[in-house]
């Protein structure tokens, strides 16, 4: 329960501090928004063309883009403090966080807000009014973008803990998380044998795009429970491998305070 | 970018070429990961392609000689560096300030940095890229000299992509991140440049609108030329990508001296 309270606290404190520059907020969002519908209208065009791929029209990839985008906005409101984590522990920057007497995870993670997160939720949202669907099932769509945002945050936590180990190797970081927003835009039963399984696993783009848009398309408990079973398990993955990692840490002495 | 360069300068200027060519070469794990993401890619787009193929006949377009023209998209589109990252950071951090008194003009050497990167990206993951299309497709159906020009052109765009990446990079004079407008200029560039279709296909309107902008030229227009090679098309992707880039580096010289004005009067 502490550990609840400390991070709505600590969300409350970002979240503040990335509106406070008004002008590059509202920039951020408005062209995340724009970022999100230019790439939209390329698929519009392709759909135009071939009306069905896989199975999936038009409605379906709409569905698609709005889980992801509204998974990728919570993570990255929420716990955009997960990009920096492969830099902070290069630099050797985690004293000041480990001083503190809080959940160390928790911290790292909610210690930043992005505003282009509320441009990502922004497209989401428009998508999910543009494809029509029912405010009945709003309470599905919600548990699928948290379980979204759970594996995105957690595959960003394992990647970039993997500095422990490795060094410095923030840009191959990045792309491949960038990488696995691109391949969630793919209908995933268009891969076959080891390609799905890649993108169940390694890049689980599945888990984020295809999946939870099955799932509104025709509900199942049994992908419902793979789903969430796969998002907890990205969770203790997560918290184990940066667990694992943490004891490989070394300070770098620097002097720092964190308010 | 200012005047003409002596012969001295130049050698100035391909040492940091050169410099940028071998820490490219030296940064293997970044290599690594650009080509398994092109691979991936084009994993992905010949998946999806041969279930779009049983529609092909409304689009007439074979669908071995599409992969052929995402691998040439995505090959100039994956390779050219994000210097605009570093030129944020120079400008933000006022690093610019301490670079400014060397002998040598930064913009030049931020374009010669992204030429050496661009160059050891396109070797690189055009080799990736051709021999997994060749060995995917079957059959390599170029002759050499089309072959030779489509490496020229793929060069030339993926230069033209660098000065447009520093044209980003360098709006950091004015504002506190660049990232949003690179963001909107991929994105351009993936649907006004026609990255998974040809520009062919698209509506009407789109492709006019499209023709008005870089983002062809770059990608799809060149690409295209390897569905239905001509030379008189050949040279207007080259005519457009030299307007373009030059353009480009007018408004990159505009745009730094105004910048260099607020600098010398705020300070770095």
């Amino acid at each position: 329960m502490k550990a609840f309270i400390f991070l709505a606290s600590l969300l409350r404190t970002s979240i503040r501090a990335s509106i406070s520059v008004r002008g590059a907020f509202i920039l951020e969002i408005v062209l995340m928004l724009g970022n999100n519908l230019i790439f939209f209208s390329m698929w519009w065009i392709f759909f135009r063309q071939f009306e069905t791929i896989g199975g999936w029209q038009i409605n379906d990839m709409a569905a698609s883009m709005a889980m992801l985008s509204g998974a990728y906005g919570i993570s990255n409101v929420c716990f955009g403090g997960v990009k920096n984590l492969g830099l902070i522990i290069v630099n050797g920057d985690l004293d000041p966080y480990m001083t503190q007497p809080k959940n160390l995870l928790l911290h790292l993670a909610g210690s930043k807000s992005r505003s282009k997160g509320w441009g990502h939720i922004a497209t989401a949202v428009i998508l999910l009014i543009l494809g029509g669907f029912k405010t009945s099932s709003f309470p599905l769509i919600l548990m699928l973008i948290l379980s979204g945002a759970i594996i995105i945050t957690c595959l960003g936590l394992i990647v970039h803990s993997l500095t422990f180990w490795l060094g410095s190797i923030e840009s191959v970081s990045q792309k491949y998380l960038d990488s696995l927003f691109v391949f969630a835009l793919y209908p995933t039963n268009i891969y076959s044998g080891l390609l799905q399984l890649v993108m169940f696993t390694l890049i689980p783009a599945g888990l984020i795009g295809y999946v939870p848009v099955e799932l509104l398309r025709a509900f199942s408990w049994g992908k419902f429970a793979f789903l969430m079973s796969s998002s907890l398990g990205f969770l203790g993955i997560a918290c184990f491998v940066f667990d694992r990692g943490l004891k490989r840490y070394e300070s770098g002495n620097k002097f720092g305070m964190r308010l | 970018m200012g005047q003409p360069m002596s012969k001295q300068s130049l050698t100035k200027y391909l040492f940091i070429f050169n410099l940028a060519v071998m820490q490219s070469l030296k940064n293997s794990t970044a290599l690594l990961g650009l080509s398994l993401f092109l691979l991936t890619c084009l994993l992905i787009f010949a998946h999806l392609w041969k279930i779009a193929a049983a529609k092909m006949g409304a689009a007439h377009l074979h669908p071995d000689q599409l992969l052929w023209y995402i691998a040439l998209n995505e090959w100039v589109l994956i390779s050219i560096p994000e210097i605009h990252v570093a030129m944020e950071q120079d400008l933000r951090s006022g690093k610019l300030a301490y670079l400014l008194p060397r002998p040598i003009s930064y913009l030049k050497s931020m374009f010669f940095e992204g030429l050496g990167m661009l160059t050891v990206n396109l070797l690189v993951l055009g080799a990736v890229a051709f021999l997994f299309t060749w060995w995917r497709i079957g059959i390599f159906p170029f002759e050499s000299r089309v072959l030779i020009l489509l490496l020229a052109l793929g060069a030339l765009a993926g230069a033209v992509g660098v000065i447009f990446q520093m044209l980003v990079g360098i709006s950091a004079f004015w504002l506190q991140e660049v990232s949003p407008f690179n963001w909107i200029w991929e994105k351009l560039l993936f649907a006004l440049g026609g990255l998974i279709l040809p520009l062919a296909v698209y509506p009407l309107w789109i492709q006019k609108i499209a023709y008005c902008t870089p983002f062809p030229a770059i990608l799809g227009e060149r690409s295209a030329l390897a569905i239905d090679f001509s030379y008189t098309a050949a040279l207007h992707v080259a005519l457009s990508l030299l307007f373009w880039g030059l353009l480009a580096l007018g408004c990159l010289s505009l745009l730094y001296r105004k910048g260099l004005k607020i600098l010398h009067v705020e300070g770095g």
